[in-house]
């Protein structure tokens, strides 16, 4: 009887097995993109939709992705690098040109013009390739935003310092009347360029003379070590900064601006809405901006479903969805309409219990206009270009000058 | 025993393909200027050794090597102890105990990382400014590894034959020279195996020092991490093969001393 109840065993789980192979959907999309960078509710429509499975890989840096897309082990179908490694792979034939359906979605084959106006004046200046043409049908701007400072506003002096002096308020202590504790970004090429924009300089120069070569000039090498010995930061970090300015332990850190919206969100919702937000951000007017950009690498089996995935994701109210969940600055024109349309309408930024704890999507955007428009503020704003494994590796050596201060 | 020769060829293919060639193609790397780890259009080049005589890197190895150096003798400070009183207790259930003593390992290490970072920076401690300073760093990385170095000692402790301790109890020598003159000599071994299981996490490891540290004390593996990060597989692996270099010079030398204390 054992051995009968055995057989039938191995034979249902065997059916079962085999029914959900056949199940499966066929087409497979690999999508290689930033932890919690997606709304999970869009993948599993977008499955549902083309009948095809999602196998979504994440990474925490740009660098990575690109090493990922060259070693050319997984066969990626659409990943999104930030702004300067689309570049890099560009130069380096690893992408396809995006083809999305011009019958479908017309709107969308006119690319540049479907984006923010600031972000396209950006993509027009540094998205070019050698010969300044600007290469941009090979990449869709996802979400955006900018170099900021996210700060305390427990502090009036913090306030006034970071309004009045911008990324200065970071390397220069004497600003204020008492101590602060200031938070870094742990990437080394942040901390180079947070440096040059605390000397109001595009943070992609090479030396005092504005020039751009492969490497970094000694006489800045030096003085920007020594601006991190002088400075001596309280925190290197990433993630942890925004919610230790947010706890209260950072007085500022310098940071990319949709952190701020991810902890703002976090506070009302993890207090189920909140009545003080101790915090604030500000994007200085000499600034770096940055984009992640949806790419099709050579990597791609299946180039068809790739596209109609790009095509999915700007689809104005996925975007919209998918901007609500992340809280990412949006880069589609549509997506920032139909925020000025639900905060006519009365809609909620975040609903509270009472109407002290809630936020209303006008408040939202009268209060952080930088959600729509990161550069609203900024009369200088640059996109990180491009750098050699030299000049990278010359960041981490300025970087690591911070082991010799004695803590 | 020339019969079971054969046995030990997967073994030496094992080392052959995980140790030797990783080594050989590693120590090739650091003298090649390419992309990444492609091997397409590199060339000859000594710019990772240039980089080498910036005084940071050796502070960075110095700094790995101040912590294993620290977390090492307070593993064998505290993890002594513990394995000979666990040992020669008269506890029915020792495993138990020494269950019990392993029993945070049993959650992922970066949460236990990550949960004293909190109790530094919460309100109780705030004022003792430990996270960001080489003190908690060393302190996580002890509590980390202490286990690595009570198993070993334990081990050995268990296996020790205790007819010899209760000869030397018998011929009158007093309790503590007992220790001194044969439980310690015969499980000194155990406390080897132990240092070298805790000194080669510790002075390679790079989360305790990012997270406690604050980013602010950077050791050799946070520098590894970043660089390979980077891509950049030609100073990553000089970085390596050096750190690799100073580990089996610290080792050698510590072996050496093994030896000439080893009892006749």
């Amino acid at each position: 009887m054992k051995k009968i109840l055995l057989l039938l065993f191995v034979l249902v789980s065997f059916t079962v097995f085999s029914c959900l192979v056949i199940l499966t959907p066929m087409d497979t999309l690999y999508l290689l993109n930033w932890g919690e960078y997606i709304d999970p509710d869009l993948l599993e429509e977008f499955g549902k939709l083309y009948n095809c499975q999602v196998i979504e890989e994440t990474v925490t840096s740009s660098e990575t992705m690109y090493q990922k897309i060259t070693e050319k082990n997984t066969p990626y179908d659409v990943a999104i690098p930030g702004d300067y490694v689309i570049t890099q792979l560009y130069n380096e034939g690893l992408l396809r040109k995006i083809d999305v359906d011009n019958i479908k979605y017309p709107v969308l084959n006119e690319y540049q013009t479907i984006f923010t106006d600031s972000l396209k004046d950006l993509t027009n200046t540094y998205m070019v390739d050698s010969s300044n043409k600007p290469f941009d049908t090979y990449y869709m701007p996802y979400f955006w935003g900018a170099y900021s400072i996210i700060y305390s506003t427990q502090k009036s002096d913090v306030e006034n310092v970071v309004l009045n002096n911008g990324f200065e308020a970071l390397y220069n202590r004497s600003l204020y009347n008492e101590s602060v504790k200031i938070g870094m970004y742990d990437t080394a090429r942040w901390v180079v360029a947070s440096y040059l924009l605390a000397q109001n300089k595009n943070p992609n120069i090479t030396d005092y003379n504005n020039n751009i070569n492969d490497d970094l000039s000694s006489e800045l090498v030096n003085n920007c070590k020594d601006a991190l010995l002088n400075v001596n930061f309280d925190e290197f970090g990433n993630d942890s900064l925004k919610r230790n300015v947010a706890l209260g332990s950072l007085d500022m850190c310098y940071t990319q601006l949709g952190d701020f919206f991810d902890v703002l969100f976090l506070k009302y919702d993890q207090d189920n809405g909140a009545e003080n937000i101790n915090f604030n951000v500000s994007v200085p007017s000499n600034t770096a901006a940055f984009f992640d950009g949806m790419v099709i690498p050579t990597t791609t089996k299946n180039y068809d479903l790739a596209n109609k995935f790009i095509e999915f994701m700007l689809e104005p109210t996925h975007a919209y969805q998918n901007a609500n969940a992340i809280g990412y600055c949006p880069t589609l024109k549509s997506v920032c309409d139909m925020y000025h349309e639900d905060a006519l309408a009365g809609e909620y930024y975040y609903e509270g219990e009472t109407e002290a704890k809630s936020l209303t999507l006008t408040d939202f955007l009268d209060k952080y206009p930088m959600y729509l428009d990161p550069l609203y503020n900024s009369t200088n704003a640059y996109l990180l270009e491009p750098k050699s494994a030299n000049y990278l590796l010359t960041c981490e050596q300025i970087y690591i000058v911070v082991s010799s201060i004695d803590n | 025993m020339n019969r079971f020769k054969g046995f030990a060829i997967p073994y030496f293919i094992w080392l052959i393909v995980l140790a030797f060639l990783p080594i050989v193609v590693m120590i090739a790397f650091t003298f090649l200027s390419m992309n990444g780890s492609s091997l397409e259009g590199a060339s000859f080049s000594f710019e990772a050794y240039n980089r080498l005589i910036d005084p940071s890197i050796a502070k960075l190895i110095w700094n790995s090597l101040i912590v294993a150096f620290w977390t090492v003798f307070f593993c064998v400070l505290i993890g002594y102890p513990c394995a000979y009183f666990v040992s020669f207790s008269k506890l029915k259930n020792k495993l138990l105990i020494l269950l019990l003593l392993i029993l945070p390992m049993w959650s992922n290490s970066m949460l236990r990382i990550v949960s004293w970072l909190r109790l530094f920076t919460s309100k109780y401690f705030v004022g003792f400014n430990l996270a960001g300073s080489m003190e908690a760093v060393i302190f996580v990385s002890v509590t980390t590894y202490l286990p690595f170095m009570i198993f070993p000692i334990y081990t050995i402790l268990e296996k020790l034959d205790r007819g010899l301790i209760e000869a030397s109890n018998d011929l009158g020598v007093p309790k503590f020279k007992t220790f001194l003159k044969v439980t310690l000599p015969l499980s000194i071994s155990g406390v080897y195996s132990g240092i070298i299981m805790v000194f080669l996490p510790a002075a390679t490891g790079f989360a305790i020092s990012q997270t406690i540290g604050l980013g602010k004390i950077r050791l050799i593996g946070n520098l590894l991490q970043s660089v390979f990060e980077k891509n950049n597989y030609n100073f990553g692996s000089l970085i390596s093969v050096l750190v690799s270099l100073v580990i089996t010079l610290v080792i050698l030398l510590f072996s050496k001393f093994n030896k000439e204390k080893k009892p006749c």
